[in-house]
């Protein structure tokens, strides 16, 4: 009788660690389906915010002295030449952007009104689509991180995602920065 | 854009997640969007708007201070899944996503791109700390967060983990500019002056204590002063407990309606929100000031935020703003008065009411204010995040 009762419980046992493994499987392949996702996104309105400072860029002479417009053109581009989401110099570059962008608050009445309102407005979406793919790696890594899934290995040979860390606070508009007074870019 | 909002509260009970859905739902339906709103309740209640699917019964649970709607179950699943079949959504939107819930239930069903409103910036909701693992596992589903306030965001940064980007509640701003005032109101000035409050009055961090103990020091000098009061409470234990000095210059509406609420502020020369604490947005606030109604608020980050714009704090959280030690604070859109100070709220009410260019020229300040919360602009901004979670997401 003892034996019969050891052998239900241990059929029990592994009945329910057979469905926790799947669980667990199936919610790391949503992750890291959702943070391929939010990668492409995320490299989408980068590509997008890069374009748009080319465009203003181009379009500001000779409103703007020859060697800023030289400048702001070579940033662009550097960073439209980087296709690879790899790349080392990705964050670097893009921060670069970034700063271009936030230069250009000073001389913002200067400037073609609809190709700033197309910068701001791909700004503001570098800004979601980044914290949105953050939180699907800080998702994916938390999970990846339990005990349980570490020690059975159910990542697979799939690497850890990283973050992906720029400075988007400075946003180039004049309502204050999103986080303290989300103003829409006007 | 095919969109499906969850809303987690009864939809007939007044609340601030009600109307926050319902404004977003009316103005993404005027933006020409197709909208339907999920919410728990009764299917054959005449009540509901034409957009909104009633989810079923409910079993009422004391959660966080307020009660939610226990919606868990076959029915509420068979509804949920029918609901997202016949939407077809291209993207949900669930509010207040906290256990157990109707929007907590739609994230569990859901496959489409999901977005989800965080509303509360309470730190004592036990169920997130209770059920940590349980809860991100259902979290995780989510490709975007909003929160409402930077201290919702705050809210979810220590305690959810991950991030939010921080749209504000919204304000029908044009609604509340145009509101016709309560017969009888605005009263001649030289009568003393018009004072409004909405709240819960006999809730003590609504500060109504704060509040009379001014208006005492207030009806000395002036005493035709009025105040009018509206919202849920012991009415008569509120009028037997009233200083004696008080007895004719309260008036008590009762609970009011949204369009009686904009009558009232557009009645009143000035409105008084002397909550003690726990505000963590402050959406009256933008209501007076889109009905251009100066106001004398508490030194509270969630009111200085609103009031003050130009003044940013480091700290998200709004935390790092400097506080007048005693006394009041002139700042752009209205007057702050230390917290729980009635002296001061009354000086500050005094001065108000006795200068008439400064209250116009709080009302001009306050509609430059309220302009980015209109829920044109707001809805703009929530629509682009639905369009980057429905760029992040990938459809299993």
């Amino acid at each position: 009788m003892l034996s019969a009762g050891w052998l239900i419980a241990a059929v029990c046992v592994a009945v329910l660690l057979t469905l926790w493994i799947t669980l667990t499987l199936t919610r790391l392949d949503r992750l890291h389906a959702r943070v391929d996702a939010a990668q492409s996104a995320l490299d989408a309105q980068l590509v997008r915010r890069a374009a748009a400072l080319l465009q203003l860029a181009e379009r500001s002479d000779p409103r703007l002295p020859v060697e800023r417009i030289i400048d702001l053109t070579s940033t662009a581009r550097a960073a439209l030449a980087l296709r690879q989401w790899q790349d080392p110099e990705r964050q670097a570059v893009e921060n670069q952007v970034g700063r271009a962008i936030a230069g250009l608050q000073a001389d913002r009445a200067r400037l073609p009104a609809d190709a700033v309102t197309e910068l701001v407005e791909s700004a503001t979406r570098v800004m979601i689509a980044r914290r949105f793919f953050n939180d699907a790696v800080h998702d994916t890594r938390t999970l990846r991180a339990r005990r349980m899934p570490r020690l059975l290995h159910l990542a697979g040979h799939r690497e850890l995602p990283s973050f992906f860390d720029i400075d988007d606070t400075s946003t180039f508009a004049d309502s204050p920065p999103p986080d303290q007074h989300p103003g829409p870019p006007a | 854009m095919r969109i499906g909002i969850v809303c987690p509260y009864l939809w007939d009970i007044p609340g601030g997640v009600q109307a926050h859905v319902r404004d977003l739902a009316e103005t993404l339906i005027g933006l020409g969007h197709q909208v339907s709103v999920l919410a728990p309740g009764e299917e054959d209640s005449p009540s509901l708007p034409g957009y909104v699917v009633a989810a079923g019964r409910t079993v009422p649970i004391p959660y966080n201070g307020s009660v939610a709607r226990l919606q868990f179950g076959l029915v509420s699943a068979t509804r949920v899944r029918r609901w997202l079949r016949q939407g077809d959504f291209d993207v949900v939107h669930v509010h207040e996503p906290a256990p157990p819930s109707l929007s907590l239930l739609t994230v569990l069903l859901a496959d489409v791109p999901l977005v989800a409103t965080f509303h509360a910036a309470s730190t004592r909701s036990r169920f997130l700390t209770m059920f940590d693992s349980a809860v991100q596992a259902v979290l995780e589903r989510l490709s975007g967060r909003i929160a409402v306030s930077p201290s919702a965001r705050k809210m979810i940064v220590e305690h959810l983990g991950g991030d939010a980007v921080v749209i504000p509640n919204g304000v029908s701003v044009a609604a509340y500019a145009g509101a016709e005032p309560l017969p009888g109101y605005p009263r001649d000035p030289a009568l003393g002056g018009t004072i409004g409050f909405i709240g819960r009055y006999d809730e003590s961090r609504k500060g109504m204590a704060v509040l009379l103990g001014a208006m005492t020091e207030l009806v000395a000098s002036r005493p035709g002063v009025r105040l009018l009061v509206a919202g849920r409470g012991q009415q008569q234990d509120f009028l037997d407990k009233l200083p004696e000095s008080l007895a004719g210059s309260v008036v008590m509406l009762g609970m009011v309606s949204e369009r009686d609420k904009a009558s009232l502020l557009r009645s009143v020369d000035v409105y008084v929100a002397p909550n003690t604490g726990g505000e963590s947005f402050g959406i009256i606030l933008l209501e007076a000031l889109a009905a251009r109604t100066p106001i004398v608020a508490s030194d509270l980050p969630a009111f200085r935020r609103v009031l003050d714009p130009t003044d940013r704090p480091s700290t998200e959280d709004g935390s790092g703003a400097a506080r007048p030690r005693a006394g009041w604070q002139q700042v752009r859109a209205g007057l702050i008065f230390h917290n729980k100070d009635s002296s001061a709220l009354a000086e500050a009410l005094e001065r108000v009411l006795a200068d008439r260019p400064l209250r116009e020229q709080l009302a001009a300040a306050g509609a430059e204010v309220v302009r980015p919360y209109d829920w044109q602009l707001v809805a703009a901004q929530i629509v682009r995040v639905y369009e980057i979670a429905i760029a992040a997401t990938v459809r299993i």
